[in-house]
């Protein structure tokens, strides 16, 4: 895999963007209506739903190009975007909680949206625990990569689900229902977080692909074989 | 009742807190592996 410092570069970029997107929303964003300043979870709890669900789109794509093509590479991107996700979908939980108390009253609702975005939780956390289960390599890419494929169809039912279900959770925001004065902190944390991710997810790749190349690298030869050799 | 809700800025910091602490705390967690498992595979070699 590359050696290239694109992903500190784009890791930098996006932690400066976060600051800056977030310095918006805490201090120069008009107060919202009805939620008052409690709103102002939305700027880091919405950028951070759309990359979980990017990054989960991305490791299903790296799923999907490990099993019809193989390559130790497409793995360790699924490994990372894997781990990433399960971050982000803890983050978007622990967010959902901070914002659902004031508003709702309660720290968490089994409602259809909160469900299947802890289903998202627990079963890509329980993919990463797979493939530390597994010692063989081949086995553990076809596994995980299956397991990603099938895990990944909660992605659009957590996507849908506000829309199909009678929901808590209020349905997805479009510029036209959100106050343009609201539009600048979102956007530039949404890009934040995914030059962030961008960045880590290749990063990880690349500490996922080394473990990889330790992991097959042949065994040392005893030293009684290797002087017969020489000999 | 008004309907319109006052204060809640512990909340506020709070998510914003635990955003920084998580996405960074993963970032040194990301730096801090991969240093680790370049400088094992250069005394590998």
């Amino acid at each position: 895999m590359g050696k290239s410092v694109w992903p500190f570069v784009a890791v930098g970029l996006g932690l400066v963007l976060i600051a800056w997107g977030s310095t918006w929303g805490l201090a120069y964003a008009p107060r919202e209506a009805y939620m008052g300043d409690v709103q102002r979870i939305m700027y880091v709890h919405v950028p951070t739903a759309w990359n979980t669900m990017l990054v989960l789109t991305f490791a299903f794509a790296c799923a999907l190009v490990s099993l019809l093509r193989g390559g130790w590479a497409w793995d360790a991107r699924l490994e990372a975007a894997i781990e990433a996700g399960v971050v982000l979908s803890g983050l978007v939980c622990i967010q959902g909680s901070l914002w659902a108390r004031p508003t709702w009253g309660v720290w968490w609702d089994w409602d259809p949206r909160l469900t299947t975005t802890a289903v998202l939780l627990f079963g890509f956390g329980g993919i990463l625990a797979l493939r530390q289960f597994v010692d063989d390599p081949v086995k553990r890419a076809v596994w995980s990569a299956v397991a990603v494929v099938i895990a990944y169809v909660d992605v659009p039912l957590v996507y849908f689900s506000v829309r199909w279900w009678n929901s808590l959770h209020q349905v997805q925001s479009t510029p036209e229902t959100v106050s343009r004065a609201f539009h600048w902190p979102l956007r530039i944390n949404a890009f934040g977080v995914l030059f962030l991710l961008a960045g880590l997810v290749e990063l990880r790749a690349r500490l996922a692909f080394l473990r990889r190349e330790t992991e097959l690298a042949p065994p040392p030869r005893p030293a009684t074989e290797a002087a017969k050799v020489t000999k | 009742m008004t309907g319109v809700i006052e204060g809640g800025w512990e909340y506020v910091i709070a998510a914003y807190v635990a955003s920084a602490v998580i996405l960074l705390g993963y970032a040194c967690s990301v730096f801090w592996r991969y240093r680790r498992e370049r400088s094992r595979r250069d005394a590998a070699r």
